[in-house]
């Protein structure tokens, strides 16, 4: 297995979950990577995403695995010369382990950037924070928020992801409805398996 | 205000980012233009008429060529509120900033949506508006053939093949010190229409009674499509575009003549591509592509002569691709294509319902190869047929309308007589009412009224009110629209505007088509749409006589008295029908 970290950033974020697979599907054929496909009836390739990223926000840490005995070191390039544009392979790793992205993947940080300044110190001691979700319903969410500090850029924020997501978007809006701004960007930095980097697992 | 702000809001905001594999670069050359396409990004991305002349162009040094498509109502509405122009998708420019605009028109409910572009872009309207700082404005297209409705927006027409004229223009252009110079100079060029150039006067009834200044233009024509450009990979949509799949032209224009059919006339003469640079360039674009599905295209394409040779040589060469062929018609039904492709739905268009009628509009096919070929069909597990079927025909009467209900009552019969799988039989019947177009033999008809219209669609309705069977049809005042936009002349690009101002734009989309403001529009305007939907008289000079297309207006004449006298003239392979275009060129056929 190989898995695949990459970046989804110039206009790349607003392309959906499932486009982005086909985008996956059509630059691994075009870079002449041997997939492999399943045995079944309509057969499709063997390649699994980690979880949706919500469309609009940016990320440098996007993975993907693919079942595959590509035996080459330059995936990276070749994956770079076939992609969209605002498409970039970062790294890629060969593994005998099993991998299940969706599952192990558990919290990712995120640069939030637009918000006023406020005292973070303050916000990390409260013992509840609540957020309108997409669908317009509040929620409770201060257990997935598990660390926030400044940056020269903005707020660098690590929320759980995975089978309990909180969406960096919809935390900074949360966020700017209280301490004032708007959110303007939303750059995934890292996400991470039990606080390793995803790669780095492997 | 950033794009990326108002792309949050959008509903589907991956239709405006651009920056597709294989889609070009984002830098401003000598010479930039950017190719339009008035419909939403699913649409226009299928179209593979824009991506041969993107190549063409673009294969000229020094040209830079972007694309943009109309955007849906609420990002429309979003550039509108937020002060933003139109923009290119990869270069993100204004269309403003672009040396020149091209407009592919498919087909005539396109026309509002130009001006849509046109008007989120912040250029003016009108082509008397436009100064030397505005970029020349092109259309091109099959609906060029009747370049007349939009005359008074669009500054340079282009008909005919894009891969005869549009690098020819792009250099032309490249020469010229000024937008007045090469509109001047590029009407002296086969295949170029610039309408400033002509003036045409009517009479008191009406009519025409003639075309001043320049008074013929020629449609440009490649002869040679084996050797013609070919865009070697083509762009993946971001989203995914209603035919997501590889697409090679095997041939240009149709040999079988059918008398309502506008495409059948106006791409003479027929030209084919060679088997092997068909191959060659399917196997360059699925695999630069990275489509597992390929499309060979054409008006007809079981009528490709070497249809078998191609089809082995594709197994060979792409294996694992599945093929896909469009336009095949009952008698080139041949269970060899289709025992590979999937088995659920099968299509076929017999046009009308009895022989006589079939016989009128020269679609020659008989209902014994009706017969066989759904035989064929279910004897390969097919379970769903899908049956088009044209309504208002000329010489049409309540027998044919009651022979598309027979030829549904056999295809049923045949069924359970030939029942392979224990699946019930799907029948679907689609009908749309006939458009009398330009250049076809039947351009002087008329087109039925909306009474004729409901008395039609409520007998069908009755005789196909059977489980199983589902009966669709085209609204009227679409069709009717469609037919008046297309035998139109200059005097209905005012009523364009009207319909434009009051709010019509993506008019092919039934939720924004709006009769009463076209309606309005007419009246605003003292036009009557009944002079165009009208049967003309031979003797009449029609609005489009002064393009030639190379086939003769006595041969249409010879074929509409033929249609009359219910004779069939078959098909070009059962030798030269003499319609002209061989005076000029040589139309292939094996």
């Amino acid at each position: 297995m190989l898995v695949l970290r990459y970046a989804k950033e110039e206009g790349a974020e607003y392309i959906s979950h499932l486009d982005t697979l086909r985008h996956l599907q059509k630059i691994l054929i075009r870079a002449k990577i041997p997939v492999e496909y399943s045995k079944g009836y309509n057969p499709h390739m063997l390649l699994y995403m980690s979880a949706p990223l919500g469309v609009g926000i940016k990320s440098q840490a996007e993975y993907f695995a693919v079942e595959t005995n590509f035996g080459g070191n330059d995936f990276p390039e070749l994956f770079n010369k076939y992609c969209p544009s605002g498409f970039k392979c970062l790294c890629a790793v060969k593994t005998q382990k099993k991998v299940n992205l969706q599952a192990d993947m558990d919290s990712a940080e995120y640069l939030i950037t637009g918000i006023n300044d406020f005292d973070v110190a303050e916000f990390l001691s409260l013992k509840e924070f609540k957020v309108l979700d997409k669908r317009g319903e509040e929620k409770e969410v201060r257990e997935r928020v598990l660390d926030l500090k400044k940056s020269d850029n903005g707020l660098i924020a690590t929320l759980s992801f995975g089978n309990f997501t909180l969406r960096p978007d919809v935390f900074g809006e949360a966020l700017a409805k209280i301490y004032g701004g708007e959110v303007k960007d939303v750059l995934k930095l890292n996400a991470f398996i039990r606080g390793v980097k995803v790669e780095e697992r492997f | 205000m950033r794009i990326e702000d108002l792309l949050k809001k959008a509903e589907k905001p991956a239709r405006y980012i651009g920056g597709e594999y294989g889609s070009g670069g984002k830098e401003f050359k000598k010479y930039n233009y950017c190719l339009c396409f008035p419909d939403v990004y699913e649409v226009a991305m299928s179209n593979l008429g824009i991506r041969i002349v993107e190549k063409v162009m673009s294969d000229v040094d020094g040209v830079f060529v972007d694309r943009c498509f109309a955007p849906w109502d609420d990002f429309g509405k979003l550039l509108k509120e937020n002060d933003m122009p139109l923009y290119g998708l990869n270069s993100k420019r204004p269309l403003k900033d672009f040396d020149g605009i091209g407009f592919s028109m498919g087909f005539e409910l396109c026309y509002t949506t130009v001006l849509y572009m046109l008007d989120l872009a912040k250029i003016p309207l009108l082509r008397k508006d436009r100064g030397e700082d505005y970029p020349v404005i092109e259309a091109g297209g099959p609906c060029t053939c009747n370049p007349e409705p939009m005359s008074d927006f669009i500054d340079l027409f282009i008909l005919g093949d894009g891969e005869a004229i549009n690098d020819k223009l792009a250099k032309l252009r490249l020469s010229c010190a000024s937008k007045a110079e090469y509109l001047e100079k590029a009407s002296k060029l086969q295949g170029v229409y610039v309408p400033s150039m002509m003036e045409v006067k009517y009479g008191d009834n009406g009519l025409i009674e003639g075309f001043y200044g320049i008074t013929e233009v020629k449609k440009a024509v490649i002869k040679d499509l084996d050797k013609a450009v070919f865009p070697p990979i083509q762009p993946v949509g971001n989203i995914e575009a209603v035919f997501d799949r590889a697409v090679v032209e095997v041939m240009r224009g149709c040999p079988r003549g059918c008398r309502f059919c506008q495409a059948g006339y106006i791409y003479r003469p027929i030209r084919l591509r060679t088997p092997e640079t068909v191959t060659a360039q399917a196997k360059s674009i699925a695999e630069g592509s990275g489509y597992d599905e390929l499309s060979l295209n054409s008006l007809s394409t079981g009528d490709y002569p070497c249809l078998i040779e191609l089809l082995s040589d594709l197994k060979k060469e792409l294996p694992d691709t599945k093929i896909a062929l469009p336009s095949l018609r009952i008698d080139s039904f041949d269970s060899e294509f289709v025992s590979e492709s999937k088995k659920n739905s099968l299509t076929f268009a017999p046009e009308a319902g009895t022989q006589r009628l079939r016989d009128v509009i020269n679609k020659d096919v008989t209902d014994e190869q009706i017969e066989r070929c759904v035989i064929a069909a279910f004897d390969q597990g097919y379970t769903s047929i899908k049956l088009y079927f044209m309504m208002g025909l000329p010489t049409e009467t309540d027998e044919d309308l009651n022979g598309i209900a027979d030829i549904v009552y056999k295809i049923r019969e045949i069924y359970s007589k030939h029942k392979r799988m224990p699946r019930e039989l799907r029948v679907s019947v689609s009908v749309s009412t006939f458009i009398p177009k330009p250049f076809t033999p039947f351009q002087w008809e008329r087109q039925i009224t909306e009474e004729e219209f409901k008395q039609k669609i409520d007998l069908l309705k009755k005789r196909l009110f059977v489980k199983g069977v589902t009966l669709s049809w085209n609204d009227f005042t679409l069709s009717r629209l469609e037919a008046v936009l297309a035998r139109g002349d200059r005097r209905l690009s005012p009523v364009i505007l009207s319909a434009y101002k009051s709010g019509a734009h993506l008019d092919s989309w039934s939720e924004f088509f709006s009769a009463e403001i076209w309606q309005r529009a007419f009246e605003e305007n003292n036009v009557n749409p009944d002079l165009y939907t009208r049967k003309h008289e031979f003797s009449e000079i029609l609005p489009w006589d002064f393009i030639n297309i190379f086939v003769d207006k006595n041969y249409l004449k010879q074929e509409a008295e033929k249609a009359t006298a219910e004779k069939v003239t078959g098909s070009c392979f059962k030798g030269c029908k003499g319609c002209g275009v061989h005076k000029e060129f040589r139309c292939q056929l094996c």
